[in-house]
């Protein structure tokens, strides 16, 4: 005879076909449409009970008058700090003809986050200045990092 | 005979006038007066005009409004052939070599880029109800461009945080051996030697060429002192007055005042051998700063030498816009 599953002890089979649990008074479910399929989506504004509210982040940046005008606090104002010489030569995306980049990190463990890299950069930058890298080179594309 | 409005002995004082006998004083001007709800187009106001054809030709849009940011090329919609669904984010690698302005300026560009994307995809999906895989696939593109600048930037930051907790182990041998280079190069390379110098101190003390960019504290004072050091050792090597005025010393500079005169001297032998004059009077003098009040004497330095220098560019400005006009004259 076939065992019958462990999870069917703890709940009943009446249970199981009224999921999910949670629901108003009135017998209608708390979230989702249906008792099938997906059930796990994200909430939207017009789902949930009387309790719940979901904004969109967007208001509660100053009161209203009593007058019905509404007086903005510019320091609860979301704000943008944008690059002061902004490069516009740089574009979101780069060729796909060009072959990618790699860095090895050859002697430092940590990679770039290793001390050691850091004070030998330093040491470099102390006796040469500012310089370009080797890899500035066009055609090499693997470089220390 | 009585005269006829003769009234009786109450009623002149009933009549007096005691309350507001000067007209009472207009009150102040009202600042925060509601203006009326209703600003425009009141009853009196209104004017029937000749309908207006609805026509794209009716609507204009200035080229520079912000909102063309939303578009791009101004285009309402790009096809999904027009999209750029070749390229590839930026790698890690590749980023590693930017600049935190180029970081942060890219950022914004694929913002930007996506906000467009974001757009476009709406109307397809919901106006369109087209496919929006083609859409969706560069947004994700640029998406990892973004993540991986984050990871940039954190990756900096680490690596930052890292080496300055390591930097106490590894200060001395650091500064023992740039001495070193220092004082062994030969008088041909002084040049390089200083600007090295000046690289050195601003890694290691902070100290920084433009005057204005320094903090004055601790380590900037102590920098000073180190590198007013390092300047007369690099000297005493060629000089017998310098030398003998390091050894009076005892081979360091401990004060402030001092080292100041030294630091700011020019990195010559007679510039130095004369600010070892200058030195060697101040002390004669009696003349020191306590380390109590070192920073605040030094911060008055900086701002002094900050003034000098103000006067000495606006002088060049006055003096070349004198030449530029003689020259303009000469020529007319």
């Amino acid at each position: 005879m076939k065992p019958t599953s462990v999870n069917l002890f703890q709940q009943s089979q009446l249970t199981q076909l009224t999921r999910p649990w949670k629901k108003f008074r009135d017998g209608t479910l708390f979230y989702g449409a249906s008792k099938v399929g997906n059930k796990r989506v994200p909430l939207t504004t017009k789902d949930g009970n009387k309790s719940m509210y979901k904004g969109t982040r967007s208001s509660g940046i100053g009161r209203h008058t009593q007058y019905g005008g509404y007086k903005i606090n510019w320091s609860r104002v979301r704000t943008y700090a944008v690059p002061k010489d902004f490069n516009t030569d740089l574009k979101p995306l780069v060729s796909h003809n060009l072959p990618e980049l790699k860095h090895q990190f050859t002697g430092y463990q940590q990679g770039y986050t290793d001390p050691k890299l850091y004070f030998d950069k330093l040491r470099k930058y102390v006796k040469e200045g500012k310089t370009q890298s080797e890899a500035s080179n066009v055609d090499s594309y693997v470089e220390r990092g | 005979m009585f005269p006829a409005n003769r009234g009786l002995h109450t009623s002149a004082k009933a009549l007096a006038r005691t309350r507001f006998t000067k007209p009472k004083p207009k009150p102040p001007k009202r600042e925060n007066v509601r203006l009326p709800t209703q600003r425009t187009h009141h009853n009196n106001d209104l004017k029937i005009t000749a309908p207006i054809p609805p026509a794209a030709a009716n609507l204009s849009c200035p080229d520079d409004h912000p909102l063309w940011q939303f578009f791009s090329e101004k285009k309402f919609l790009r096809t999904p052939e027009e999209l750029d669904s070749l390229s590839r984010s930026w790698t890690i690698p590749e980023l590693r070599r930017k600049s935190f302005n180029d970081l942060h300026s890219l950022w914004y560009t694929c913002l930007k880029e996506r906000n467009v994307l974001a757009r476009e995809n709406h109307l397809v999906l919901f106006n369109f109800q087209a496919q929006t895989e083609a859409y969706e696939n560069v947004s994700e593109n640029i998406r990892t461009t973004m993540w991986r600048i984050r990871h940039v930037l954190s990756e900096r930051d680490w690596a930052f945080r890292i080496a300055s907790e390591n930097f106490a182990k590894e200060k001395e041998a650091f500064i023992s051996s740039f001495e070193k280079d220092f004082l062994e190069a030969p008088i041909n390379e002084d040049e390089e030697m200083f600007e090295s110098l000046q690289r050195f101190q601003y890694a290691v003390y902070g100290i920084s060429e433009y005057i204005d960019e320094n903090k004055v504290d601790r380590a900037f004072v102590d920098g000073l002192k180190a590198v007013a050091t390092l300047k007369l050792r690099k000297f005493a090597l060629r000089n017998e007055n310098i030398k003998t005025f390091l050894e009076e010393s005892n081979d360091a500079i401990v004060d402030a005042g001092e080292s100041f005169l030294l630091y700011t001297s020019e990195n010559t032998e007679s510039a130095v051998l004369e600010a070892t004059n200058a030195v060697r009077e101040l002390r004669e003098s009696g003349s020191s700063v306590s380390r109590y009040d070192e920073l605040e004497t030094v911060q008055e330095y900086m701002n002094k030498l900050a003034e000098a220098q103000m006067a000495k560019v606006s002088e060049a400005e006055i003096q070349l816009k004198e030449e530029t006009a003689k020259n303009d004259a000469n020529l007319l």
